[in-house]
């Protein structure tokens, strides 16, 4: 009896496996009857509902008011499982699951670039790339041609508390254009005078040390892409830097994203330092609404730093050899290379610059 | 739709491993039951089955998800030759021996867990060998021989990973097992009350997700979580303690999770172990004299070490695989450039991990480290066999 009963369940899974693979051929097929003109169906794959997903379904709702025959499916997901998706994807040459567009990180985009030639579509020529940001342009190309349309940038700058810091006794003239020796001397006052902390502070987080190596023109690579550490002293600086704001005792130490952005949203700390992408996490908190204000980036003790910066930042990447493909090109192409209206929209909503 | 497709891909393994050990069984079966007396029509055409639906399975898997690949051509030629192969044995039958025709199908059924093996395990072991000799970036692969071993004893990164997995398993593994030890003597004792209800208890944590409960874990144990203000409210520590901040309590922090959570697995293996030792032993040694110390370390510990070395191989290959604890525990900087705070939880796996999915993308050097960790484990466990002094 109890083998018959398994021997059933067996021949039932094994079909119902087989089922499923029909069920899948069909699917596929149906795609393929469809015309490609300006009717169809793309994938878009991103992070941050915050931000970029919120983005993308305003882009989403201009572009299907001329084009209704076209649908898009935006998918959220995590930037650290998009971007192991894509890899396994990518690595094992399926093409099946992948997205039409998808979502890079400026840091990244040379490595997907560079690992898997072939796999994206080259967009010289079809998108307008002197609109763009020039350093934006050159992070995606490689051996001159150009594969991705530039979104947002990471802009850094000095976002703090108006309120916390009046009441340490600076006003925000005092906050501007400052160096981090002078940003750490603040701190010390807002730790003794409001008992706050300056900074939430992610130990392993090297967010701040990127801020500050590129506001002197600097990077852990040299332009050839050789390792530039030993004579590096914006490097040197910012590693002090790093050093004196832990023992200077005016930070929170946190660990990991909810915990860096409970810090302010909790009203534990009195600033961050990072890329305009956070505004969307300070907004979301409503009982500090108006009490929030920004200064330009404090910049490091040495000769050629600025008070300017960048954190981050990422850009779309078409896929190639996918159905929705010139779709997908029109669509960045109509929107994210041609609307400024979309663009001063997305910036005031949600501090987005292109 | 989709799910539909993925779930029986995602089970297809256990499907399969289903299908061969079903397989076995009847090849065990029929055997020594069709000697002399006539052979049940029935099995052969079950076997027959399976055996040709399971490779159809293969090949089908292979050609929807769109690889063009050998093995699919493989899986329809060994599909169509074993189809031949059983038909031609059904017309011998009928005139030869039954003898003959036996040991052939004894082979037929264990040629499926066979072909199996050979598909799902013994060609990703051989092409990860053949990727090791490569450096690749994602997609471009290019030969360097032994070149990535040689990279290996330079790479700072990889001795520390070496370093770290180390440490967990020389710290951890002890003080796990003696803790599921004693608690295993302890629960053995048939005068406790509630015996079933504290075996349940130390066990549960073993049937939860590793991802869900090193996730709670950080939660309690970040600065102003449950653990420090618990501490705290008790006035056994004056400041919080920087669990996941500082890299030796980060290590302790890890140490802890792998202890609650692997302890009452380990319990089990040796309370069942227990229940073959005879309780006359413990009897005469009470009558003898013996304290329940001396029981324990003379006859309980005694009694146990096949099962104490099984447990010991078990967690050594277990902690030299962790991935989950340290990377769930490290996630979630904006930058997180480290895992944990200076690589303190940086262990083979995560680096296997980081090699493959965060930097660019270096398959082949990737596959070296795995290989470096069959190494170990083959070492450590043929120390451990011989440490144990097992005679046979």
């Amino acid at each position: 009896m109890k083998k018959k009963s398994l021997s059933i369940l067996l021949i039932l899974s094994l079909f119902i496996s087989i089922f499923a693979g029909c069920s899948k051929t069909q699917q596929t097929n149906g795609q393929d009857n469809k015309p490609a003109e300006k009717s169809g169906k793309i994938t878009i794959w991103a992070w941050d509902p915050n931000f970029n997903i919120a983005i993308m379904n305003e882009a989403k709702a201009r572009y299907t008011k001329d084009n209704p025959k076209v649908e898009i499916e935006i998918v959220d997901m995590a930037k650290a499982d998009l971007e192991q998706k894509l890899h396994t994807m990518l690595a094992s040459g399926v093409k099946d699951g992948l997205p039409d567009i998808v979502l890079i990180e400026d840091y990244n985009a040379q490595k997907y670039l560079k690992s898997y030639p072939g796999a994206f579509a080259d967009l010289t020529g079809k998108i307008d790339h002197s609109k763009f940001a020039n350093y934006k342009v050159g992070l995606m190309t490689v051996d001159g041609k150009v594969y991705g349309v530039p979104f947002d940038s990471g802009v850094s700058g000095f976002f703090y508390r108006k309120d916390i810091l009046e009441q340490a006794g600076y006003k925000p003239e005092d906050l501007n254009n400052i160096t981090w020796d002078k940003f750490i001397e603040i701190g010390k006052d807002v730790k003794k005078k409001t008992g706050k902390a300056m900074l939430g502070f992610g130990l392993d987080d090297g967010g701040l040390m990127r801020i500050m190596l590129q506001s002197a023109g600097q990077w852990y690579f040299d332009k050839n892409g050789n390792v530039n550490m030993s004579n590096n002293e914006a490097l040197k600086e910012a590693v002090k830097t790093y050093k004196a704001i832990v023992d200077a005792d005016i930070i929170k130490k946190t660990s990991g994203w909810n915990e860096w952005v409970a810090a302010f949203n909790k009203g534990e700390s009195a600033a961050v330092v990072t890329g305009v992408w956070i505004i969307g996490s300070i907004k979301a908190e409503a009982s500090q609404s108006g009490k929030w204000a920004v200064a330009p980036t404090p910049r490091l003790n040495v000769t050629g730093s600025v008070n300017v910066s960048n954190l981050g930042g990422s850009s779309w990447y078409v896929l190639e050899g996918t159905k929705g493909k010139d779709i997908a090109i029109d669509f960045l192409n109509k929107i994210y290379a041609s609307d400024n209206d979309f663009y001063q929209k997305i910036l005031v909503e949600r501090g987005a610059m292109g | 739709m989709q799910i539909i497709c993925i779930i029986p891909l995602c089970e297809l393994p256990q499907l399969i491993e289903v299908v061969a050990s079903w397989s076995i069984l009847k090849a065990e079966q029929v055997i020594p039951r069709s000697k002399g007396c006539s052979f049940p029509r029935y099995t052969i055409y079950m076997a027959n089955f399976s055996l040709v639906f399971a490779i159809i399975i293969v090949a089908f898997f292979i050609y929807f998800r769109n690889i063009h690949h050998p093995l699919q051509k493989w899986a329809t030629s060994i599909a169509v030759y074993v189809k031949s192969e059983v038909l031609l044995m059904q017309l011998r039958k009928a005139t030869k021996s039954y003898e003959r025709s036996l040991d052939r199908y004894g082979w037929l059924f264990i040629s499926i867990a066979v072909i199996l093996l050979a598909v799902f395990m013994f060609y990703p072991i051989i092409y990860s060998l053949i990727l090791s000799t490569m450096s690749s970036k994602g997609i471009v692969q290019k030969f360097v021989g032994l070149g990535n071993y040689k990279k290996l004893i330079k790479d700072e990164m990889f001795i520390k990973a070496l370093k770290n997995t180390f440490i967990f398993l020389i710290i951890q593994v002890p003080i796990m097992l003696l803790l599921a030890l004693i608690l295993a003597a302890i629960l053995n004792d048939k005068t406790i009350k509630f015996r079933g209800l504290f075996r349940t208890g130390i066990f549960l944590p073993a049937v939860t997700s590793l991802v869900a409960y090193t996730i709670l874990f950080k939660m309690m144990f970040s600065v102003d979580g449950f653990i420090n203000l618990s501490l705290m409210r008790l006035h056994i520590i004056k400041q919080p303690i920087p669990w996941l901040m500082d890299p030796f309590w980060a290590k302790v922090t890890v140490i802890i999770a792998m202890t609650w959570r692997w302890t009452g697995y380990n319990m089990v293996f040796y309370l069942s172990g227990l229940q073959s030792v005879p309780d006359e032993l413990y009897e005469a040694a009470e009558i003898d004299g013996a304290s329940k110390m001396q029981q324990f370390f003379h006859i309980t510990i005694p009694m146990l070490k096949p099962i104490i070395v099984f447990t010991t191989i078990m967690s050594t290959i277990g902690t030299l695989q962790l991935f989950d604890e340290p990377m769930n525990l490290s996630q979630g900087g904006v930058t997180g450039a480290t895992t944990g705070p200076g690589n303190s939880l940086l262990t083979l796996s995560v680096y296997i991990y980081n090699l493959c999915f965060k930097y660019m993308p270096n398959f082949g050097y990737a596959a070296t480290i795995a290989y470096v960790i069959v190494f170990i484990v083959a070492i450590l466990s043929f120390i451990q066999f011989k440490v144990a002094g097992d005679k046979e």
